[in-house]
This record gives structure tokens, C-alpha cells and sequence, in this order.
């Protein structure tokens, strides 16, 4: 009989036990959110440097210089990283009780410094104005759209710039943000006119077809044109978004927003 | 196999995330904006899905019943008892309306857009997302979506004040989006959201601006004051992203002293630090509720159609 109940107990406790995990959820179905990185310049005229902010307790974080996803055989960060060129860094948060975090990709670029007095936008929307000059003020934008660092367009932008003197220019980058959730897409296609001293100009396209898949993260782009010929006194930028909001999306067939906080020149 | 324990402090919970899981096909959500518990200890959801805009579960997540097929932008709920029985008023931001309703659903009163204030020249100027009661039976209605205003209504749905607006001043705001009276320190004040500015704002119940505090990296929703603490969930965190967001407790300094799901608090000179998200546990908190044994139920906003998760307090 005492045999009988110490083998009830014995179930209960283990039903307990069972129904006590199964009610709450467990730490290794949680994943770590991605490192938070803090980057001195994404755009520098000489030196950056990259900091990463505390985790969960424990938390170990990998990272790579060369473009390629972290594992568990890189290098762990422990202090701020200097940077003196351009390059890709990857980071990703791991830690024993918790899943490993997603990859967060940083681009730096070592870029030149030009004062750019007389510019004209067309047309950033009046719900997304940016502040006046954010397009060249060598800021990087974060993930937040709504803050004044972006400029919201309604699917392309072109941007005159005169530089009122010659300028050594090898090419630029266009900085922009890819948030499908928030029906927000990157570039597809840059068109430039390139001008010269001599008045003469010189056409140029570029297709970016690849960053518009649909993976549903947000990430920053940086769409690269570089420019053989480059002594310049203008250029214009003609920047343009998918017409429509691509088929798989819920918005389809509505207008694609196109949000830019940089154009940087190399 | 580790049980999850996020926050800190000693605010430190367990997670139920199956709490309020219901059958989609019978009982679906879309949004889940808020939630509140009743005089009964029932806990109360409100959706903006027109197939059950209420859906009323006691405090192991059964489904008790549910109500309302009218309210397709169902975005605030606030609960108050006046003189024993318990109201709901609803905020529409589709309808654009406040409704006032008995606990069982039926509508009392209906206040549409103020026509009698410039700025607002049409219904759609008007985009209510909280309400909050006083003692005296005024309705505090925070614009939070519209104009920015706050508009103060007596019970017989007269306008009796407004103030507030959209701007960068001390007393105006950018996404007013919740709404509470902070009853903690004696007197009356009204606590208000400036989530775009990460901010809450006090004002004296008459309208006057009095102070803010400051939480950097955490958009916040509504204040939820119970005992000595604030509760508020977090709809996005750091630099704004989206599928963040935490859950916030402030100690009754108002100092932020435990953000389940987001990074530790830390205050340098009295001043708090960018809070950010650790954990991929919440996407999009838009409301908490939370109930006598400090236990927290979190209602999200735009996270694939979940049911609210259960905060247990360990």
C-alpha cells in the first residue's frame, strides 16, 4: 500500500513538473535580439570606430570584417573596433540558454568631404520632409522612418547638385532604407548625368535588382555607382524605386515609398 | 529546459505566451490593442476585429464571452466604476469616436468630433486613442492619432476644456497616444504620452503642463498606474524598429526600474540611458493590464494576429 502511494506521488509530482514547463514558455525558444551596434561615422573622412551595448547577461557576441556571417570560431568582441577604411562588419549575439541572434550587417565607407551649397530635391513628401540639409551631413539615419534624418519620396527622387566648381569625383553612394512592412523599398535603378568643365555630359544607369526580395527585415542599403571620368561641376541623380509595390507584398499595385538620409561622394 | 525569467529588480516574471489563445476560426483577433480587468477580476480585450471587438477571458485565459461587431478601428479601453457598476469607453479611430458603454456592451453615450475648435474642420481631424476618467465623471480624451489634443468632457457629452496640440512646445505633442490620472501622490494629475519624443508629460487636471520624464528608446503606450508603479508597454524600443518593443516599469520616482524583454536601466547622472530590446520575445506591445497579484497581460499591435501572453511575477 505505502509502495502504492509513494508511486501516486511519484505521478502527481511528475505531472506537475511537466505541466510547470509546458505552462511557461522556455528560454531556448527565445531568440536574442540582434547586437545593438554603435558606429562612431558610417561615413568618415579618416577613422570610425564600431561600439556594441550590453545584451542579456552572458552574452557573447561574434563578428567578421570581411562581409562573412559570424560563428562560433570568430573573433568575440571586447572593445571598441577601429576602423580606417571602408568595409562590412557582421555581428551576431550568443549565448547558452537563448537561441543565437540574427546577423546585423554595418557598411562603413571612408568618403570626401564637399561642401554642397546648391542642391535641388525633387521632392521629398511633405509627410516625410527630413530636416533641410540631411541628405549631406554625413549622418546616418536609424531604422525609426519617421525621425528627420530620412527623406520620404514617393517611389524615385532626382537630385541636382552643382558644385559651382570642379570636383574630383570617383563615384557616390546612396544611402537608403528597406522596410517592407512599412511598404518602403530600396532603389532599383540610378540614373546619373554626369557634367563636365566643359559642358559635356555623360549618361549613366545602373540596375539594382536584387535588394527588393522579400525576407521581411528592415536593413539599411547603400546602392554604389563609381564614375571613371571624374572631374565634375554637376551632377544629377535620378533615383527610382519599384513603379508599384511588388506582387507578394499586401500593398501590391500601390505606390512604393523610397526613404533616403544620405548621399555620400568617394 | 529553462523556464524564461526576463526583467529586473526584483520586477522579474514568467511568460505564458499560449494565456490568451482562442480558436482563430470562431474567435479572431486582428489587433490587440487593450486590455483592462473588471470589478468581477475578468479580463477584458479589445480588438479591432469586427467579429468580437470584446473579448472578456477570466485570469487562466478561458473565454468567458465576448461582444461587439460595430467598432472596426477599436483602439482605447478604459474601465470605471461609477457608483458601482462598471463602464467601458472605447476609443474608434475609424469611427472616430469616443463610446461609452454598460460592461455587457450597450452604448450610453457617443462623442463624435468638436466642432466648436478650429482645428478641427472635419470628423476625420478627430482620432481618439485613450481615454481616462476622472472622479467627477470628465472625460479626458487623448487625440493621439488626430489633432493632438486633449478634450476635456463632462457626462453630459458637453466640451469643457482642451489644450495640448501638435508642436514641439513643453505643453503640445507629437502622438499623444495614451492617457491616465496618476492618483500616487495625493492629488490628482493627468499623465500623458509623447511617444514620438519618448516622453510622459504631466499636466494639472485643468490643463496646465507641470513636467516630463524622460525614456529614452522606448515608445511608449499608455501609463497603467497600479499601487506605487506605472506600467506601460513598449510598441517600439531603441532606434524605433520595427518587431521590437518591451515591456516598461517605473518605480513611484518614475524611474525606470525593470524593462522585461528590453536592456537594463541604467540612470548616468539622473539621466536614463537609450533603452533597447535583448530578447525577440515581444513584437509590438501596445497595452498591458495588470491584475492584484502583479501579474502583467500584454495585449500586441500588428504581431501576425496573436492573442495576449500572460506576465507572471516571480
Amino acid at each position: 500500500m505505502r509502495n502504492c502511494m509513494m508511486i501516486a506521488w511519484s505521478v502527481l509530482l511528475f505531472v506537475a513538473c511537466n505541466s510547470d514547463s509546458q505552462d511557461y514558455l522556455q528560454s531556448d525558444q527565445v531568440k536574442l535580439s540582434p547586437p545593438q551596434v554603435r558606429v562612431e561615422n558610417v561615413f568618415f573622412e579618416k577613422a570610425s570606430s564600431i561600439k556594441i551595448l550590453p545584451s542579456e547577461e552572458g552574452t557573447k557576441i561574434y563578428y567578421t570584417t570581411d562581409g562573412t556571417i559570424p560563428n562560433p570560431n570568430s573573433p568575440i568582441y571586447n572593445h571598441p573596433i577601429q576602423v580606417n577604411q571602408s568595409g562590412t562588419y557582421n555581428f551576431m549575439a550568443s549565448q547558452d540558454d537563448f537561441m543565437n541572434s540574427d546577423v546585423i550587417e554595418m557598411q562603413l565607407f571612408a568618403m570626401r568631404k564637399i561642401d554642397i551649397e546648391n542642391v535641388e530635391i525633387i521632392k521629398p513628401s511633405e509627410k516625410y520632409p527630413g530636416i533641410k540639409d540631411n541628405l549631406f551631413d554625413q549622418k546616418k539615419g536609424d531604422f525609426n522612418f519617421r525621425s528627420t534624418a530620412w527623406k520620404g519620396f514617393e517611389g524615385e527622387a532626382i537630385i541636382n547638385i552643382d558644385f559651382q566648381k570642379e570636383e574630383e569625383i570617383k563615384g557616390f553612394v546612396v544611402s537608403s532604407l528597406i522596410d517592407h512592412k512599412s511598404w518602403i523599398f530600396a532603389p532599383e535603378e540610378i540614373a546619373v548625368i554626369y557634367v563636365y568643365a566643359d559642358g559635356k555630359e555623360v549618361n549613366h544607369s545602373e540596375k539594382f535588382p536584387e535588394t527588393n526580395t522579400n525576407d521581411g527585415k528592415a536593413k539599411m542599403e547603400f546602392s554604389k555607382i563609381l564614375n571613371e571620368q571624374s572631374k565634375l561641376i554637376k551632377i544629377s541623380i535620378h533615383i527610382k524605386g519599384p513603379e508599384v509595390i511588388p506582387s507578394w507584398h499586401p500593398g501590391a499595385g500601390k505606390k512604393a515609398w523610397l526613404f533616403l538620409d544620405e548621399i555620400v561622394f568617394l | 529546459m529553462k523556464d524564461l525569467i526576463i526583467g529586473h529588480n526584483g520586477y522579474q516574471y514568467k511568460i505564458n505566451e499560449q494565456w490568451g489563445k482562442l480558436d482563430s476560426n470562431i474567435n479572431p483577433v486582428t489587433d490587440c490593442h487593450e486590455m483592462v480587468q473588471d470589478s468581477k477580476g475578468r479580463i477584458l480585450l479589445l480588438t479591432n476585429n469586427i467579429s468580437n471587438n470584446i473579448i472578456i477571458y477570466n485570469k487562466d485565459g478561458k473565454l468567458l464571452e465576448t461582444w461587439g461587431k460595430e467598432y472596426p478601428g477599436a483602439h482605447g479601453l478604459t474601465l470605471k466604476d461609477e457608483g458601482g457598476e462598471d463602464f467601458l469607453y472605447i476609443t474608434d479611430t475609424e469611427r472616430h469616436e469616443v463610446i461609452k458603454t454598460k460592461i455587457d456592451g450597450q452604448v450610453v453615450m457617443t462623442i463624435s468630433y468638436p466642432k466648436d475648435i478650429p482645428a478641427y474642420t472635419a470628423q476625420s481631424n478627430f482620432v481618439p486613442t485613450e481615454t481616462a476618467i476622472s472622479d467627477n465623471g470628465d472625460i479626458y480624451i487623448a487625440d493621439g492619432y488626430g489633432s493632438q489634443f486633449i478634450l476635456v468632457y463632462g457626462q453630459d457629452g458637453q466640451l469643457k476644456n482642451y489644450f495640448g496640440g501638435k508642436g514641439d512646445a513643453e505643453n503640445q505633442f507629437h502622438n499623444a497616444h495614451g492617457i491616465a490620472i496618476d492618483r500616487r501622490g495625493g492629488s490628482d494629475k493627468l499623465l500623458i504620452t509623447a511617444r514620438q519624443k519618448n516622453q510622459l508629460k504631466y499636466f494639472s487636471m485643468d490643463g496646465q503642463y507641470e513636467s516630463s520624464i524622460d525614456l529614452p528608446g522606448a515608445f511608449i503606450c499608455r501609463p497603467v498606474i497600479k499601487d506605487e508603479n506605472v506600467y506601460l508597454a513598449t510598441i517600439w524600443s531603441g532606434d524605433g524598429g520595427n518587431n521590437t518593443g518591451f515591456v516598461s516599469v517605473l518605480d513611484k520616482q518614475n524611474q525606470l526600474i525593470s524593462a522585461p524583454g528590453g536592456s537594463l536601466p541604467n540612470y548616468q547622472n539622473g539621466a536614463l540611458e537609450r533603452m533597447y530590446q535583448t530578447l525577440q520575445l515581444f513584437k509590438h506591445p501596445h497595452d498591458v493590464c495588470v491584475d492584484e497579484d502583479d501579474n502583467i497581460y500584454v495585449a500586441q499591435w500588428n504581431a501576425g494576429q496573436v492573442y495576449p501572453m500572460k506576465m507572471i511575477r516571480v
